[in-house]
């Protein structure tokens, strides 16, 4: 019985080990930098950068085709150009951050929209806007791997310097030169996540499996160590899930692993024991003496 | 005024360990990798 409804499916057939793989690189590379998103109250930002990366993806098949490098090269120069003018506008101007990205991320979507719609077809918007998970080949999970394999280093090798900019971005701007690297390396992980991500998930999910984990660990774990490890957790399990769910009941994969992480951040939200719905509901022990 | 002993021994106070759990997670990632593309079944 269990065997039939989850292992089978990745015993038999190549193609959902292949989405299986592609989606746990995605939970592991991208899902962590969405933890620090949320901790740097950014969560909406990763949205916009999603946005971003559309017309060099839009450029890159107009190129190339559907060729995923020239795809991830444009998308990748987008999203690092929306993202370094608008941390240089934020720094330079008055402008905050949020009003410059917004900014930045509407002209660039608006670009890619009209690219991708007079130069494109039906489908080919679709397959920029919601993916292709159970359709990864080998170039595409060489990439995947790659991307997270180089987020994860850089977040072992960041990781306080990223906690602390977070906990107190002054202490950090007087304790070290490492403020202004901190902030574009992240925002570079941040771009180089969701260019991962939209390969297998489109622009429109991309950010669902970076934030919803990360929104629904917080209900669980109250240290960084622990949010990290839930996250990734709920990630791995959205993907497993939605996989399975998507081959036996013949739905998109990709809207079935967001909707399962959703329901996780669901559950979390009413059940969680760090600020939940339950636990807040219920009378608090008394601190004793 | 900034130099570059805080910054240095803020980047690597613990970095050991954590670069060694890195190194353990990207390694079975590309375990991972292998099992996906040369596993007998289905394309």
């Amino acid at each position: 019985m269990i065997w039939d409804a989850v292992i089978q499916p990745f015993a038999d057939f190549g193609f959902m080990r292949r989405a299986l793989l592609g989606c746990v690189a995605i939970s592991l590379g991208a899902t962590p930098v969405g933890v620090f998103l949320m901790l740097r109250r950014m969560s909406l930002t990763g949205d916009a950068m999603a946005h971003a990366i559309l017309p060099g993806a839009a450029v890159g098949y107009l190129v190339a085709g559907l060729s995923l490098g020239a795809m991830t090269i444009g998308g990748m120069i987008a999203g690092m150009a929306v993202a370094l003018l608008s941390g240089f506008v934020t720094r330079a101007t008055a402008l905050r951050e949020d009003a410059s990205l917004a900014a930045f991320y509407l002209i660039s979507l608006a670009l890619g929209v009209l690219i991708v719609s007079t130069r494109g077809s039906n489908v080919d918007l679709m397959h920029v806007l919601f993916g292709t998970v159970l359709a990864l080949d080998d170039a595409a999970l060489i990439l995947l791997c790659s991307l997270a394999s180089l987020s994860v280093v850089t977040l072992a090798l960041l990781f306080r310097p990223l906690v602390l900019e977070c906990a107190d971005p002054q202490l950090l701007r007087s304790v070290s030169g490492l403020s202004a690297v901190t902030h574009f390396v992240f925002l570079a992980l941040v771009v180089i996540s969701l260019v991962g991500s939209f390969q297998a998930l489109g622009t429109l999910m991309a950010v669902g499996i970076m934030i919803l984990p990360a929104a629904a660990a917080r209900f669980w774990a109250t240290g960084i160590g622990g949010l990290l490890i839930a996250a990734v957790a709920v990630a791995i399990l959205a993907s497993l899930s939605g996989l399975l769910l998507s081959y036996h009941y013949s739905l998109p994969s990709g809207p079935a692993i967001i909707l399962v992480a959703g329901l996780a951040y669901g559950v979390s939200l009413v059940f969680g024991p760090a600020g939940g719905l339950v636990a807040r509901a219920l009378p608090r022990r008394h601190l004793e003496a | 005024m900034t130099s570059w002993r805080p910054t240095l021994r803020l980047l690597l106070l613990g970095a050991g360990p954590r670069l060694a759990g890195a190194a353990a997670i990207v390694a079975l990632l590309w375990l991972g990798f292998v099992w996906a593309t040369s596993s007998p079944g289905a394309p």
